[in-house]
C-alpha cells in the first residue's frame, strides 16, 4: 500500500462548520453525493466501452 | 509523494472526506466535501472521485462553484491525497477522475503529470482519448483518467 506524506496546515473546522459537515454526511449516508458527476462518468465509461 | 494539502477529516470510515479551504489571509472559509461514489452498481468496478463546496444555506454540495481562494492546486492535491484510503478499502477497483469544467480537468492532468514519476511507482494511470484507453502519457489531455493500484 503506497503511503503519502501529507504536510499539515491550519484549517481545522470550527464547531459550527463541523456541525454542518456532520449534518450533511448524516443526510447523504449510503447515498451518491455527486449525482451529476455520476451521470457524466457513466457516459464516459460507456463511450470507452468499459460498462 | 509530498503534496501541500489541507488537513482533511474522514467521515466515519466511509470514503467521504471534508476539509476547509481558506485564502492567503486565512479568510473566506469554504467547506469542501470529497466523495468516492460508485458509478455502476451492476459492474462495481469504477468509482468516481468528486469534490465540491458545501453550501451552508442549502446544505447541498456544488461541484461547479468557484471559491476563488487562489488555492486550486492545494485543493486538488488534497483531493488526490485521499486515494490511499480508497485503495485500502477497494484495492482492485478503479477511480474515475474527470473535472467538472475544462479548467478543473486541466488541473487534474497537470497534477498527475507533475507527480507522474512518483505516482506510477504505486498506481496504474490510464487516460481515455477518443473512446480508447491507454497508459497515461504526460502532456496528453485526456477525456478522463482512471487510476488503479499496480
Amino acid at each position: 500500500m503506497p503511503s503519502i506524506a501529507v504536510k499539515k496546515h491550519a484549517g481545522a473546522p470550527t464547531r459550527e462548520e463541523k456541525e454542518k459537515i456532520d449534518k450533511f454526511f448524516l443526510r447523504t449516508k449510503g447515498k451518491v453525493v455527486f449525482k451529476k458527476k455520476i451521470k457524466k462518468a457513466k457516459e464516459n465509461l460507456k463511450k470507452a466501452k468499459l460498462i | 509523494m509530498n503534496l501541500t494539502t489541507y488537513p482533511f477529516e474522514r467521515e466515519n470510515n466511509e470514503l467521504q472526506f471534508s476539509f476547509i479551504s481558506i485564502n492567503s489571509e486565512g479568510e473566506n472559509r469554504v467547506i469542501k466535501i470529497i466523495a468516492y461514489d460508485i458509478i455502476n452498481k451492476d459492474k462495481a468496478i469504477y468509482y468516481n472521485l468528486g469534490f465540491g463546496d458545501l453550501n451552508l444555506e442549502t446544505g447541498e454540495v456544488d461541484n461547479e462553484s468557484e471559491s476563488n481562494n487562489g488555492d486550486m492546486r492545494k485543493i486538488f492535491s488534497t483531493v488526490v491525497s485521499t486515494l490511499p484510503y480508497f485503495f485500502e478499502v477497494h484495492p482492485t477497483k478503479k477511480v474515475h477522475l474527470d473535472g467538472s469544467s475544462s479548467i478543473r480537468k486541466r488541473y487534474y492532468h497537470k497534477l498527475v503529470r507533475d507527480y507522474y514519476e512518483r505516482i506510477k511507482e504505486h498506481y496504474l494511470v490510464e487516460g481515455c482519448l477518443d473512446g480508447k484507453i491507454e497508459l497515461f502519457v504526460p502532456g496528453t489531455e485526456y477525456d478522463f483518467i482512471l487510476i488503479s493500484l499496480k
